[in-house]
Parts: C-alpha cells; structure tokens; sequence
C-alpha cells in the first residue's frame, strides 16, 4: 500500500471516529456549566464537543480528501492502476505481448521508458499535469463505475500529438524526415495523427469488440 | 449535529474502501458520492455555525 | 432540554453552556434517535448530495472535448497502388479529418499523401466550366457546346479517316466503372481499338510478364505474404517511400522476427537500402545478368526444386521451342557469377549470397516495381523474377510468392482487367484472337465483327501517330502525358497536332496547354467508383461530396460522349452500379470471375479480392492454391491459366539494348519519385506544405560524379541526351550511384521526362524511364 492510501485511510478513519463520537455522544451531558479538566487547562465540555465537530466536519474531510485525489492522481500513473479497469485489459495485454508490434508494445520494450508505460503517453492527468486531463479521467471514472460505455470504447476527440513529439521531437530521425516537416503544424493541433503512419498504438476497435476472434485471448491476458 | 455526523461517517467508509482497496468502483464513489457528502456535510455545518454567531450578534 | 437564547451574551462558545451545542433547535428527547425532521434534513442533505455528484457530472459531460468530425466514412485513398483503406471524418459537409483504416490491409497505415488527403477537394485550380480553344486561349463553354464540338471532331476523323483515326488514352487513376466504359465504347462502339492508357508507362511489363509466365495477369499473392516471409528480395523499387504502409508491414515483420533478410538491390542507395540487410547497387541496365547468375548458382549448387519444375513449369527457348533441363544449365552456364561480376558491378560472392538466401530460406518473397518495368528488357525482367521463384519452388505458400507492387491506384482493376490497352479485352482476353473478339461481341451485343481484328495503337505509337497525322482526335481523361511521356519534346509537337480533348479535374496542366477543349471532371469522391490495387482488392469509394461548378463524373462525360456518337444502345449502362453490375456479371465467363462482389458486399467490406465467384465466397488472397476457386479438386497448386496448367520459365537471354553509354553521354540518368509527391504534381504540389517542402526539380550527382565535373551543390547543370536537353539546379548526395543521375519527375515547370529516351521493351511497349545516357556539363554563370 503506498503512503497515500495509508495516510488517507489514517485520515478517514480518524474522521469516522470523530463522527462516531458526534453521533452518539449523549448530549445531555453536555449541560451548561460542564468542566473537563484536561491536566493543565479546565474548558467547557461543549467546546471539546464542538472543536471535534469543526475538526471532524470541516477539517479532516479537507486533508482526506487531498490525499485521496492525489493518490488517484498519482498513483493512476502504474500500469497496475490502469488495469483495474476491465475495459483496458486489452490494451495491457498487448503492450506487455513480447509478440505484438503495436506502438504500446513497441514503447513498452523501450528502454526509455522503465515504468508508468501507460501514463508516459497517456501523460497529463497526474498531479502537475493539465487540468482538463484530470477531469476527463474523472469522466471516464463515472462511466465506467455506472457502466455508461459500449464496447469497443474509442476515444472521440485526438490524442495529443505532444505526447509522442515530447520524446521525438528533435531527433535526428525526426528532423531528417521531410513528412514529419510537412505534418507539422496539423501534428500539433490534432488535424493529423502520429498513428496515420506509424500505425494502431492498441488493439483495433475490431479487435476490441466482444464477440470478435481476438476478444477473448486480449481479454483473458494476465498483468504481472 | 447527527446529521453531519452521520453523511461525513458515510463518506469517510467510502474513503476507507477505497484506500485499501483501490478498486475502480471505490474510486468513483470517491469522487462523486463521498465528496459531495463531505461538501454537503460540512456546508450545514458552516450553516449551523453562521447561525448560532449571528444569534450571539457576533456576526 | 430546553433552549435559552441570551441575547446579550459574549459567549461564543457557550462556555456559559446556554447554548445548544450546535443542534441550533434541538428538541428530541434522545440525542441518538432522529426525530421526523432530522430524517427529513438528513434526506434533504442526501439529495442535495445527488445533485452536488450530478452536477459535477454534467460539467464534465459538457466539457468533453469531442473531434470535430461528426461523422466517419469508410473510403480509399486516390494515390497509389498500395490502395489504402482510410477512414474520412465530416463535418458540415467538409472532410476534416483522416486517418488510416485499422480494419483495411493496411492496419490503419497510410504516407503523408494518404494523411493530407482532406484538402484534396479544396485545392485551388479546379475546373468548374468546359473551355474551348479560340484563338489560341482557351475560352469558356457550355457542356453543350463543347460536347457538340467534340462529338462533330471525332465524327469527322473517323468519316473521312477511318475509326483507327480516333483514339483515348486513359488512366490508372480512373474508376473501374470508367475505364470499362471507355474501352467498350471504343472498341465496340466507335470500332477503335486505339484504347491505351499511362499503365502503358508503368505496369505494362509486368503485365506481359504475369500472362507469359502464368497465363493470367495479376499477382498470385497477396500483401498478407508479407507476415509470412523470411526473405524479402526487394528489386526495381523503393517502398519505404513509394508504398510506405507496405514497407512498414515489412518492418514489422522484421521486428517481429528477427532472422527476416530484406534484401534491396538498387543501383541508387534508396532509403529502402538504407533499411535493408543487404544492398545491391548493379550498374543500371544489367540486372538481367543479377537474376540469371542467381539461376545459375541455384541450378548448379542443387538449390532447385526438381520435383515441383518437373510437376508445375515448362521451359521455353529463345525461339519458342521447348527446353528441358539439360538446355536450362547450358543456358544458364553464361550466367555464371565470375562471368558477369564485372559487367553487373556486384561481387561474385555476393551474388551466391543472394542465391542461396533466395532458395534455402523458408519463404522467399519479391517485391518490384519501376525499375523492373521502365525497361527495355522489362519483360524479360517479369518473367526471369518469376522463373527465380518457380526454380526454387517458392511459390504458392505463404510468404513465398512474386508481387508486383503496382503503381497506381487503379491499374490493375481499372485497365489491365477491364482490357482498356490497345491489345487487350477485357479479363485477359486478346485482340488478335477471334474467339476472344466473338466472345466479347456476343457479351456486349454487337454484331459480328466489329471489334477490329488488329491491335490498336500503344502509347508510344499512339502519339507517334498522332505526330504524323494518323490518329486525328485524341480523348485524353485523367492522366498527364504533357508531362509524362518519355522524349517529352518530340510528343508535345504531336499533341499540338491533334485535336486533343482533355478531361481533367485541374486547369494548367502540362497537358492542357496542347488541349482543344477541357472537359471538367470530378475527382476522388466527387464521384463513385471501385478502385482494385495492386493484390487484386476491389474497393468501393462511395460519393460524399459535390464535385465543384459544372464538373462532372468522367463516367457522365463518357456516357455523354457516347450518346452523342449514336452509342446510347450499347453504352445501356449509365451510373456506376449500372455499369458495376453489367461489368461484375461479365467477369463470371472468366477466370477473373468476381461476380460475388456485389456493390453491398463491397460497401460493407474492406474490400475484397477476386476470384470471388459467390456472394458467400470470402475473396482469394492466395491463387492457384486451394482457396482459390479454379484449382482443381485434390491439387496443392493448380496454374490453371495455361493450358497445359503448367506455369512457364523463358530462357531470354541477356541483350543490352539500353540507351547506350558512350564517350558523348558517359553517365546515365534515371527518373523516379519521392513520398511526398504523386508523380506528376498536379494534386499534391498544389498542396502548400508538401510544395514548400519538397525541393524544385533538379538533378542529384554523387560527389564522385560531380567534382570533375566542377560541379557543387547548387550549381546549376546542363543535362543532354540525345533525345533532349533540360538545365537544371544539382544537389550532390550519397544515394546515387557512380556514373549515374537522379531526377524526379512531379515540378510541372521542369520538364525532365525531354531528355529521357522512347526506348521500350519490344513486346510490352513500355518505355524505360530509368536509362537514359546523357552528358552533364556545368552551366557557366
């Protein structure tokens, strides 16, 4: 378990004590005029009883829930996290398939890229990444847990070209390849893709569709 | 304040589900059920507070 | 408990302990239990909850970012013969997007021509009225007008002159449906077999070589061999930047597999050469002597299959008589690599290397194009590639196979199967033979006798005839001999000769210029049609757009054409599902039979490839091999387009009947092309970012070339042959070969193809672009 979850368990299951005490805490007690001696100071019992209510109520959800968006964020980075998600396993198990000539396969074997294979190209939703790329993973989050997607899923705007060009462009392959000048411009604003040369990153949508003869064996693959 | 009490205590299970477990679902009930539990939650009881210091004319 | 409310307290906390712990209005009795209204707040709470999680939803439901195209559809793309599937999003009635098919052949690959096919449509210079020349300008028109002026020429001519007068040269660009049309309308109609096209200039050799050797024309594999191969002996071509998805499925199957040999042999270091294992740089012209030393090696090392020659190929001599194995190894004994070492420039050893790799790998496939079929000994080229392949019996397995790759889009589907070359009916059948000529009378209601027993004129002849007077009027649709015909300068006096019509989508081509009249055609999607490449794949291109102004579909202007010229009766069939089906039940008298790919089947398909007999039938990717449905019951290989059913080995010897080299034109020049631009520029170097991009026409040397020459990069050179003459700026690069030039051919304001010579392949009639002798000296500034 990585630190974040621990902290946001720890968190979270401080504030569930809190609320425990808030909920059955018998108020009557707490009559005017109560004193707690705490050792070196005497206070009021009611202002213990309302100092945990701000900090259960107002203050702990705070830090829970930073830890716990940050532990989505980052920790959606491994390739472990996108897999969690059945409708990816296609695409893990292509990528990880020694046999597959896929761009995802192809990088996976890359030396340059050691860890968050996923995430390298698929970048932007960690923690100081773009916004719109968190809440569209946020988007995909809702449709996923309610089940609003048919498969085959496709991606319905482009993919950024800045995540391939961020690695390779500059290079002396890059640079010395007229095509790549021409593309230009229409790489960057998504006009043109990497992919409409150096073809499917991932299993075809074909491929991708239950029923089809690849379905099962691209489902069925096991992540380490 | 049970009603705090019990929509934060509601929230933060979710959040102990999902930070031993990790799993998709856990992780969206995160996002949409247990923040907007927390938000409401603590709304009322910024509401109450507001509330009580006005009767005081402190506010 | 009850509430008090001090109201002039100071106690904020209620230390005083008058306060209500924050219940603000507690009044139950239990402080556990909920009371009606704390259930009623509690759902209150819960729902407000809902709608926070809602809302937040929606927010990023709204904010998606979607593509701007709303809608996708299934299509090809116009270039080359690697025919690509692509994938066209619209929007407002526009194409904005493009993107390879990842259900097509080609797995969702296309070049940079495929991927900026979006501002195809857009670019500017479209013709939008038809023109007539007046004066000397060319003027605009109405339809009517200038079809009148068109059919009262042609009429004319063929009053006063005969039908062999008139004549239509084509393009491997033009639909299925098109083409069809014109040859029928020709041949049967006007009794005109002068139908010739510009896959006379690029596939008509190989062609020739598929029908000698195998009976029928067209691959017997498929681009699927490529994920079968383990050798890929590449010649006469440059896929890494002609056929790019082709050599990136290569690739990847080296990837995948690491022992795959890719083999390229090319007298210019190509940036095919510079991905292959191993490059062979012969001296151009000599590759003859490459292939049959390998024969050589082959038979004498033992590395042929004996059995499968004996079972499945017959040998022929020079003068047609039958060779047997014994006259096989004497004539092969000429061959030898130390003979031959020097005139061909590659080591001897080298050459036993390729032998050996050629017979003893598991699966050997070649791959050629150009530098094939450009050739004086184009023929004898096609069919010693293929006697390489039955030698050693790697044919009829996956990977092991011989592929033309074709060059244009529609070559094969569009002109070689439909016939339309002044030799040919359609499906494989000949002019010269009667029962052919019966066949196709009977088949398109004509009565006896009026297909013309004599070939028509072949594109070189054709404009040779036109330069003399003999062919008068000229139906010139959708190709570029302006700018492409070999000995440029001697056929641009012929074309200002003739009454030349042209059909073309573009104004100011190099061809319109010598144009009486300029019809306005469609292009690409403005029109529908199927397109059939180089693995005999038929594909339907649907119609999405409106073609602009008053062009028309060249299928329209034909139909118009023919009507005019009293043809309305025979040229029945007017839309392309017409013709499509008039066409697809022609072919089942033939052993091209596709008469399963009906319009539905192909809509729906990526595409799909003949024989494909049945509508249930899947297509053959592999021919003469079960699976294709002419082989017969119980055969591992049927060449059942020969009667004997046995493909054919010709022992043509090695003749140099190139361009010669000599003291007065010392180096040789070869023409070709470049990924970035098609051929003759008119689509792509209108294109702003591929015209910026790719240099101007000019002249490319090896410094072991240039600098006795005095020549640097730059510098500006005049380059003769002893057809003509062109100036030119020079680059110096490592690819060329020494002792010989580079040039390619797509800068409409730099003619090359003038000092290129007419040469041609005796039997094809394909001229050889790729060796001309010339003399470079530096022009003095």
């Amino acid at each position: 378990m990585s630190l974040l979850s621990f902290l946001t368990a720890a968190l979270a299951a401080l504030t569930l004590v809190g609320c425990l005490y808030l909920y059955f805490h018998d108020l009557r007690k707490l009559r005017p005029g109560k004193l707690t001696y705490l050792g070196l100071v005497t206070v009021p019992s009611l202002a213990i009883y309302k100092l945990i209510g701000l900090v259960t109520i107002g203050g702990l959800p705070v830090a829970v829930l930073a830890t716990a968006n940050m532990e989505i964020l980052e920790g959606a980075k491994s390739v472990e996290s996108c897999s969690g998600c059945h409708v990816m396993q296609p695409m893990v198990t292509d990528m990880m398939d020694p046999t597959s000539d896929s761009l995802a396969a192809r990088h996976y074997r890359a030396p340059a890229m050691q860890d968050h294979q996923c995430y390298t190209c698929h970048a932007g939703y960690g923690f100081g990444g773009a916004l719109a790329a968190k809440l569209e993973g946020y988007r995909h989050l809702v449709r996923y847990t309610t089940g609003l997607y048919t498969e085959p899923i496709r991606i319905r705007s482009h993919f950024d070209a800045k995540s391939c060009l961020s690695c390779h462009d500059g290079t002396a392959p890059y640079e010395e390849i007229r095509s790549h000048a021409i593309a230009g411009e229409r790489l960057s604003d998504g006009r043109m893709s990497c992919t409409n040369c150096h073809g499917m990153a991932h299993p075809s949508r074909t491929q991708r569709t239950p029923g089809s003869a690849d379905y099962e064996r691209l489902m069925t693959g096991r992540v380490e | 304040m049970k009603m705090e009490a019990v929509l934060t205590g509601l929230a933060s299970v979710i959040l102990i589900w999902f930070a031993l477990t990790r799993d998709p679902y856990a992780m969206g009930a995160t996002v949409f059920v247990a923040t907007p539990l927390y938000v409401v939650s603590g709304a009322s009881f910024i509401r109450r507070v507001v509330k009580e210091l006005s009767s005081k004319k402190v506010l | 408990m009850t509430t008090s409310k001090d109201e002039k307290s100071d106690d904020v906390l209620g230390l005083s302990g008058t306060s209500d712990a924050l219940g603000n209005g507690l009044d139950e009795v239990s402080p556990t239990v909920f009371s009606r209204r704390d259930i009623l707040r509690l759902g209150a709470a819960l729902g407000l909850t809902t709608l926070g999680g809602g809302a937040f939803w929606g927010v990023l439901e709204a904010m998606a970012a979607k593509g701007p195209a709303t809608e996708w559809f299934k299509s090809v793309c116009r270039y080359c013969g690697t025919g690509c599937g692509v994938q066209l999003g619209m929007s407002d009635g526009e194409v904005i997007e493009v993107r390879g098919d990842e259900d097509a052949h080609n797995q969702g690959k296309l070049c940079i021509k495929g991927s900026l096919l979006t501002v195809l449509n857009q670019l500017p210079g479209r013709l939008t009225t038809p023109q007539i020349r007046r004066d000397g300008t060319l003027r605009k028109a109405s339809w009517d007008e200038a079809m009148a002026l068109v059919a009262e020429r042609f009429k004319q001519a063929i009053r006063e002159a005969g039908p062999s007068s008139v004549a239509y040269f084509g393009s491997g660009q033009l639909y299925i449906e098109e083409s069809y049309t014109a040859n029928k309308l020709f041949k049967a109609g006007l009794g005109s077999n002068n139908v010739d096209g510009n896959p006379r200039l690029c596939m008509a050799s190989a062609a020739v070589g598929y029908t000698k050797t195998y009976g029928k024309d067209e691959p017997p594999g498929a681009f699927e061999d490529i994920d079968h191969a383990e050798v890929f002996f590449i010649i006469g071509a440059n896929p890494a930047e002609c056929h790019q998805p082709v050599f990136e499925r290569i690739l990847s199957r080296r990837r995948q597999h690491p022992n795959t040999v890719i083999v390229c042999v090319d007298p210019r270091r190509t940036m095919t050469a510079e991905y292959a294992d191993i490059h062979i740089s012969p001296r151009p012209g000599s590759d003859l002597l490459l292939l049959w030393s390998m024969a050589n090696v082959i038979v004498h090392d033992g590395f042929a299959d004996r059995d499968f020659v004996s079972a499945h190929v017959s040998m022929q001599n020079v003068d047609g008589s039958a060779a047997d194995w014994g006259a096989l190894e004497r004539f092969l004994d000429g061959y030898a690599p130390s003979k031959v070492s020097e005139r061909l420039g590659v080591p001897a050893a080298r050459i036993r290397e390729l032998a050996q790799l050629f017979a003893t790998r598991p699966a050997t496939m070649s791959l050629w194009t150009m530098g094939l079929n450009q050739r004086v000994d184009g023929v004898a080229l096609n069919t010693t590639m293929n006697a390489l392949h039955l030698l050693t019996g790697q044919i009829g397995r996956p990977g092991a196979t011989p592929l033309s790759l074709t060059g244009q889009g529609n070559a094969c589907g569009g002109v070689r199967d439909t016939g339309s070359l002044a030799h040919l009916l359609p499906h494989g059948r000949l002019i010269t033979n009667p029962a052919h000529r019966a066949e196709m009378e009977q088949h398109w209601g004509v009565p006896a006798g009026r297909i013309a027993p004599t070939p028509g004129l072949d594109a070189l002849e054709l404009f040779r005839a036109m330069e003399d007077g003999r062919v008068r009027c000229l139906l010139n649709v959708c190709t570029n001999p302006g700018q492409s015909m070999p000995n440029l300068g001697r056929y641009e006096e012929a074309m200002k000769r003739a009454f030349v019509v042209v059909v073309d989508a573009f104004e100011d081509t190099a061809t319109s210029r010598f144009a009486d009249v300029v019809l306005p055609a469609a292009m690409w999607i403005e029109k529908e049609g199927v397109y059939g490449q180089t693995e005999r794949r038929y594909q339907l291109l649907e119609k999405l757009l409106e073609a602009p102004g008053e062009a028309r579909s060249d299928l329209e202007i034909l139909v118009d054409f023919a009507e005019r010229m009293g043809l309305a009766d025979l040229i029945s069939a007017r839309t392309p599902a017409e013709v499509w089906e008039e066409y697809r039940n022609l072919s089942s008298h033939s052993k091209y039979d596709f008469s399963g790919m009906t319009r539905e089947r192909l809509r729906e398909a990526h595409g799909l490839q003949w024989p494909c007999p049945t509508e249930d039938h899947p297509g053959t990717a592999r021919r003469y091999i079960p699976g294709d449905p002419f082989v017969r019951e119980g055969r591992d290989i049927d060449f059942y387009g020969t009667p004997d059913h046995k493909a054919r080995i010709f022992l043509t010897p090695y003749e140099d009947r190139s361009d010669p080299v000599d003291a007065d034109f010392p180096l040789i020049l070869t023409t070709g092309r470049i990924v970035e631009q098609w051929h003759t520029g008119t689509m792509t170097d209108r294109i702003p970012e591929i015209r910026e991009a790719t240099p101007r026409g000019h002249f490319e040397l090896c410094e072991g070339d240039a600098v006795p020459l005095g020549l640097q990069d730059g510098d500006r050179a005049l380059v003769t042959s002893r057809y003509g003459a062109l100036e030119g700026p020079v680059k110096v690069s490592r690819s060329p070969r020494p002792g010989t030039l580079f040039a390619a051919f797509y800068d409409a304001h730099w003619l090359v193809n003038k000092v290129v010579t007419d040469r041609c392949d005796p039997t094809s009639k394909q001229p050889d672009y790729k060796t001309t002798a010339v003399h470079v000296e530096k022009v003095r500034t």
